[in-house]
C-alpha cells in the first residue's frame, strides 16, 4: 500500500484533491479485492459506496494512515456483513445453467484438489468459513495488524489469532493435498 | 504486505515459514492480484473528487446531493399529505353541517340519512318526499325541522261527500227523497238499478216506478230542449227534478216509463246537472 501517509491524509482533509486520489487509488483496489474474496455480488460498486461513505467523514478521522486503513476496511467489512445477511433473507435466484453446475464431482475432497490444481485462489479462499476468509484477507490485503483486524470484524485478538492460525492450516493442507495430486 | 509480514503471520499460526513455501506464494499471489486491477469511480465518486479538487473544501464532503433530494421530496410529500387531509377533513364538516340542515340535494340527503341511521350515533333528516305533479298535495308540505326524526305530517285526503256525486254507482246509491212516499218504488233496491260500468245498457229493475238515471246527452233521441226523459204529459205526477244543491244529478221518477234513451248509455250518467234538471 504505497503513497498512503499520514501527510496524504491530513492533505486530504483538508480538501487536496491531489491527496483524495492517492488514497483512492492506494487503497481502492485493495479493498476490491478484499470484497471480491469475501464473495461480494458487485465489488466495483461496492468499493465505490465504501469510498462515498469514507472520503464524506473524512475530516472527522483520527489515527493517520492507520486510522485510515482501519477505517477504510471496516466500512467495506460491514458492506460484506450487510450483503451476506442481505441474501440470508431473500436468497439470489438465477435460472439454472448446466455449464455452471458443479455437482458433478460430490467428493469434496476431490473438489479441492481440482481447485489447488487450478491455483484459483478466490476458489480455495471459498474453503474457509467467513471469519477465517475475513481475518485472512483483511491481514493480507489490508495490511491490517492483529489489533486492528480485532477492531475492524469487532472480535479479541486472541479470536481473531486462532482464526488466523486455523486458517492458514487449512490452506496449507489443500494446498499440500494439491501438490500431491499434481 | 511483504514476505516478511507473511512469515510473520505464519509464525503467529505456529506454522514454519520454510516448510510452507506453498502457503507463503498463495498469499503473495493473493495480494497481487488485488493490486493489478483499479476500479473505476462512479459518477457520483468522481463529482466529489471532482467538487473537493475545485472548492478545496472539505465541508463539501458533509452531505451528497443524493441526500438533500430525498430530504426535499420528503418535505413535498409531507405537504401534500397535509393538504389533501385538511380537504377531506373540511368537505366531510362542510357535507355534516349541509346535511344537518337538510340542505343538501334530495339523493344525497338521502344517502348521508341512511348512512347516520346505520353507522353514526346520531342522525341526520330525510329529505322530503319528491312529489309527482307541482299541484300535488305534498309539494307544499313543509320539511321535518332539522335534527328530528319527526315523521312529515302528510295531509289526509278529505272524506268522501256523500252528498258528492262519486260515479254512476254512487248516484244511484244516494236514495231519493220524495216528498211522496208512494211515488217511491218499493222494489227499487238501495243500490238502484244495476247499471253495467262497461257501457252495456243495463235494464232497469223498474219500468213505471224504479229509478233511473238520466242520460244527460249522447243520446240521439236526445231532445235539444233538454227534455228527454219524459215529458210533463206522459208523468203528470212525475215530480220534476230540481237540481240538487250539491250537484246530485236529478233522478228521474214516476210511472213513466224511461225512454230508451235514458238506459242508453249508462256510462255518460256522470257528474253534473242533467239537461233534464234545467229548470
Amino acid at each position: 500500500m504505497k503513497g498512503v501517509s499520514d501527510a496524504v491524509v491530513t492533505a486530504a482533509q483538508a480538501g487536496d484533491g491531489d491527496a483524495l486520489a492517492t488514497i483512492y487509488e492506494a487503497l481502492a483496489p485493495r479493498v476490491m479485492g478484499y470484497l471480491r474474496a469475501r464473495g461480494a455480488e458487485d465489488p466495483e460498486s461496492l468499493t465505490n459506496e465504501v469510498f462515498l461513505h469514507v472520503l464524506v467523514k473524512l475530516d472527522r478521522l483520527e489515527g493517520g494512515a492507520g486510522g485510515l486503513r482501519t477505517f477504510v476496511f471496516s466500512v467495506a467489512h460491514a458492506r460484506v456483513v450487510d450483503e451476506t445477511r442481505q441474501w440470508a433473507r431473500r436468497p439470489a435466484q438465477s435460472s439454472y445453467e448446466i455449464e455452471y453446475d458443479d455437482r458433478r464431482e460430490p467428493s469434496a475432497e476431490a473438489e479441492a484438489l481440482e481447485l489447488v490444481a487450478t491455483r484459483d485462489t478466490l476458489e480455495l479462499l471459498e474453503e474457509l468459513n467467513q471469519e477465517q476468509r475475513a481475518v485472512i484477507t483483511l491481514r493480507v490485503l489490508g495490511d491490517l495488524s492483529i489489533e486492528e483486524t480485532a477492531h475492524v470484524v469487532g472480535k479479541s485478538t486472541g479470536a481473531v489469532k486462532q482464526l488466523q492460525r486455523r486458517g492458514l492450516a487449512t490452506l496449507r493442507a489443500l494446498l499440500e493435498r494439491g501438490e500431491q495430486a499434481r | 504486505m511483504t514476505d516478511t509480514m507473511v512469515r510473520e503471520m505464519l509464525l503467529d499460526a505456529d506454522l514454519p515459514a520454510d516448510e510452507s513455501d506453498e502457503l507463503v506464494g498463495f498469499l503473495t499471489s493473493l495480494r497481487d492480484s488485488a493490486e493489478s486491477e483499479q476500479p473505476m469511480p462512479d459518477a457520483r465518486l468522481a463529482a466529489l473528487f471532482a467538487s473537493t479538487a475545485v472548492d478545496g473544501n472539505p465541508d463539501a464532503l458533509d452531505e451528497p446531493e443524493t441526500d438533500t433530494s430525498v430530504v426535499r421530496l420528503r418535505r413535498r410529500d409531507g405537504r401534500l399529505a397535509s393538504a389533501a387531509a385538511a380537504l377531506a377533513i373540511s368537505t366531510v364538516a362542510a357535507t355534516g353541517v349541509a346535511a344537518a340542515a337538510n340542505e343538501l340535494p334530495a339523493p344525497a340527503q338521502l344517502v348521508v340519512s341512511h348512512f347516520s341511521q346505520h353507522f353514526l350515533p346520531f342522525e341526520f333528516p330525510a329529505p322530503p318526499p319528491l312529489s309527482p305533479s307541482p299541484d300535488d298535495s305534498g309539494a307544499g308540505q313543509p320539511a321535518a325541522p332539522a335534527g328530528t326524526r319527526e315523521p312529515i305530517p302528510v295531509q289526509e285526503q278529505p272524506a268522501v261527500d256523500p252528498e258528492r256525486p262519486q260515479g254512476l254507482s254512487q248516484q244511484i246509491v244516494q236514495p231519493s227523497v220524495s216528498d211522496d212516499p208512494s211515488i217511491a218504488s218499493p222494489s227499487t233496491s238501495p243500490t238502484g238499478p244495476q247499471t253495467s260500468a262497461s257501457g252495456t245498457p243495463a235494464t232497469p229493475t223498474a219500468t213505471a216506478s224504479g229509478t233511473a238515471s238520466a242520460s244527460p246527452s249522447g243520446s240521439p233521441k236526445d231532445d235539444p230542449s233538454g227534455d228527454t226523459t219524459s215529458s210533463p204529459s206522459d208523468s203528470p205526477s212525475a215530480e220534476s227534478p230540481e237540481p240538487s244543491p250539491t250537484g246530485t244529478p236529478p233522478v228521474v221518477r214516476g210511472g213513466g216509463s224511461p225512454s230508451p234513451s235514458t238506459t242508453a248509455s249508462p256510462t255518460l250518467t256522470t257528474e253534473g246537472p242533467s239537461p233534464t234538471s234545467a229548470p
